[in-house]
């Protein structure tokens, strides 16, 4: 027992000085940030002059303030869109790539270049594409006969969708990656069995292969959901959240008011929302698996 | 009747041909076991009937008609994988359903077959679970049951047994005998494990490097095998085999053998001079024959494996060659030689290619 109880000490320590370089980093990087955030969003602090308590002042202000409604309802349509989005092109590419076609390694690493790719020079090659006067897009809607091509960053309506268009240009083939990655996984004998079964085609990938394939769905959609709720460099770079607030997003909005209008306890009050928000997402997927999700 | 017949079935993957050319003929209601080594190509030959591989060359028919383009759904077989190939994410009774809902059958009768073949497994009371939920046993009565719900012509099973433990094997291979049994439907079944082979079939097919090296009933094939692969392969322990060479003598035959033994031989139709050389094979049980006039060689005992009421002695052939011989009853444990008695018409004559002399 006693030799025992030494060896258990002896591991303990090996197992604390191995977690010791990572645990300093997660404290001083994201644990203390976080706490101080979560302190400072009941204060108002401008960074120069001494903090001021204010309860939940900010709290109260922000579900009163008109800009951040629309910010929430900026950020809930780029959430809504770019997900599915992102995961149905990721997922369909997956498949035609997952087969023995020619050429499969240069479109495995043509579609996966944009996630590699720096999104701010991704951000402005796009934003001259999207140029309404001198951008190729609107040349190519002009030459198949559209007469009036939308303003695209410009336009109020128009310059959210021209993000998300970007936004799932960039991370789609993330999510074809692990969905390759998924459908790789799945054993061929089950592919027999199902061969056997007159399981083929849709039938096959509807009842076999999407089931199957459910906890990296699951993996992906949770990434992508919290990803999607942190765009921040693209709206900074295409449209600096304009125009009149079309394109603000949360995490922009918190960078707005914290480094721009020097509110920091009030960009940390909205912070807290977004971790609010992004934390019970997720607990709400985590309960929903059980319905959808297989595990081998 | 016959049910499939293989014409000269090729299959190769690009210049690699594995399987040459198999020709064979299994009849309605038979019991056919495909043995041999790994990768010889009995499971590929079974994924060919099956539809899950492409036929190279040659024709597979099924029940009459050739099936070389036919979808495997359509060709009236159900197959047993190795590895069960469960659907994970569906419960047991939609597992073994699943065929049917494919193919349009009512729910009513899904369910009933269902169940139907649920209770001829016994595994009704598994029916809401969840492969994950089973143990290896109960998953292969599962996929097996999944088989039976199609009520195929033909099953096919490819080493059904294979992941089980010992114990379960020799069950689930006398449960698999009762099924045949009952169903009576063509069933082919591929192993590499000879003891499944010799107790399940009616047919067996030997098969090494791609080709059928024999075809008939065990115990046709157990006791008057075409060559020296198909007797060394079937047995347990292996036949005996000795190098000699093969001369006549005051005309009979006789094996000369090293250290100055000779021995007779049964009559060979096909002698084609002395001093050939040969391979003389005897079974371990045949080596203590106790009647007859019988030949007589005093060996050097290794190793004894005392089992009860059979002990195998591992004994040194005139060449050096392993010899085992097979004793009944209680014997001296620190016997250090051994005599081998056997009769001229347990030894099997192979030539210098293995082939069989008769």
């Amino acid at each position: 027992m006693a030799a025992g109880s030494k060896l258990w000490k002896r591991d303990t320590q090996a197992a604390w000085l191995f977690l010791l370089p990572s645990l300093v980093l997660f404290t001083m990087f994201i644990a203390i940030p976080v706490i101080a955030a979560f302190m400072i969003s009941f204060t108002e602090w401008d960074l120069f002059n001494p903090m001021k308590f204010v309860g939940f002042g900010n709290y109260t202000e922000l579900f009163n303030d008109d800009i951040f409604k629309k910010v929430m309802g900026n950020t809930a349509y780029f959430v809504l869109a770019s997900v599915p989005l992102q995961m149905a092109f990721g997922l369909a590419i997956a498949l035609v790539l997952n087969r023995n076609i020619k050429g499969q390694t240069f479109f495995r690493i043509a579609y996966f270049l944009p996630v590699v790719t720096s999104t701010v020079a991704a951000a402005l090659v796009w934003s001259w594409l999207f140029n309404s006067n001198f951008g190729i897009i609107n040349a190519l809607l002009l030459s198949f006969g559209v007469t009036d091509p939308p303003k695209w960053l410009g336009s109020t309506k128009w310059a959210m969708p021209a993000v998300i268009v970007v936004s799932v240009w960039q991370n789609v083939g993330y999510a074809m990656v692990l969905f390759l990655a998924g459908l790789q996984n799945i054993r061929t004998d089950i592919y027999d069995a199902a061969a056997l079964d007159s399981a083929r085609g849709w039938k096959r990938l509807w009842f076999i292969t999407l089931p199957m394939l459910s906890p990296t769905t699951f993996f992906v959609l949770i990434i992508s959901i919290i990803g999607s709720f942190q765009v921040f460099e693209l709206v900074f770079i295409m449209t600096k959240a304009g125009p009149a607030n079309a394109t603000n997003t949360l995490v922009y909005y918190i960078y707005q008011n914290g480094f721009q209008f020097y509110q920091m306890g009030y960009a940390s009050a909205a912070a807290m929302v977004l971790f609010a928000i992004v934390l019970v997402a997720t607990l709400i997927q985590y309960r929903m698996q059980d319905r959808w999700v297989h595990y081998g | 009747m016959s049910i499939i017949k293989l014409e000269n079935a090729r299959k190769s993957y690009g210049e690699l041909e594995v399987l040459h050319g198999a020709n064979l003929s299994v009849d309605d209601g038979e019991f056919c076991v495909f043995v041999g080594p790994s990768g010889c190509g009995k499971s590929t030959l079974l994924r060919m009937i099956a539809g899950l591989e492409e036929i190279s060359d040659g024709n597979i028919s099924i029940d009459g008609s050739v099936v070389n383009d036919v979808d495997p759904a359509e060709r009236g077989v159900a197959m047993v994988f190795q590895s069960y190939a469960l659907y994970p994410h569906m419960s047991v009774e939609q597992n073994m359903g699943f065929g049917l809902r494919m193919t349009g059958v009512p729910k009513p009768d899904i369910v009933r077959r269902v169940h139907e073949a649920a209770e001829i497994l016994q595994i009704e009371e598994l029916l809401a679970r969840r492969p994950a939920q089973l143990s290896g046993g109960q998953r292969q009565r599962v996929a097996i049951g999944r088989a039976i719900v199609r009520n195929p012509k033909v099953f096919l099973f490819d080493e059904p047994l294979s992941n089980l433990d010992a114990e379960l094997r020799v069950q689930m291979r006398v449960e698999i005998a009762k099924l045949h049994e009952r169903l009576g439907n063509t069933m082919i079944y591929v192993t590499h494990d000879q003891t499944e082979a010799m107790t399940l079939a009616d047919k067996i097919v030997v098969m090494r490097a791609g080709r059928i090296e024999q075809v008939g009933r065990p115990i046709d094939l157990y006791s008057d095998p075409n060559n020296i692969f198909v007797a060394g392969f079937l047995g347990s322990p292996k036949m005996n085999m000795l190098s000699a060479q093969l001369v006549r003598r005051n005309g009979t035959l006789q094996a000369e053998l090293a250290g100055d033994i000779s021995m007779p031989l049964p009559e060979i139709s096909e002698f084609s001079g002395n001093d050939q050389q040969i391979t003389i094979g005897i079974r371990p049980e045949h080596m203590e024959r106790q009647e007859g006039n019988a030949t007589t060689m005093e060996l050097p005992v290794d190793v004894v494996e005392e089992l009860g009421g059979t002990r195998y002695v591992y004994a040194r052939g005139p060449s050096g060659e392993q010899v085992i011989v097979e004793q009944r009853g209680q014997r001296d444990p620190e016997t250090k030689t051994v005599t081998a008695r056997f009769l001229t018409d347990d030894i099997r004559v192979f030539d210098a290619d293995g082939n069989r002399l008769r």
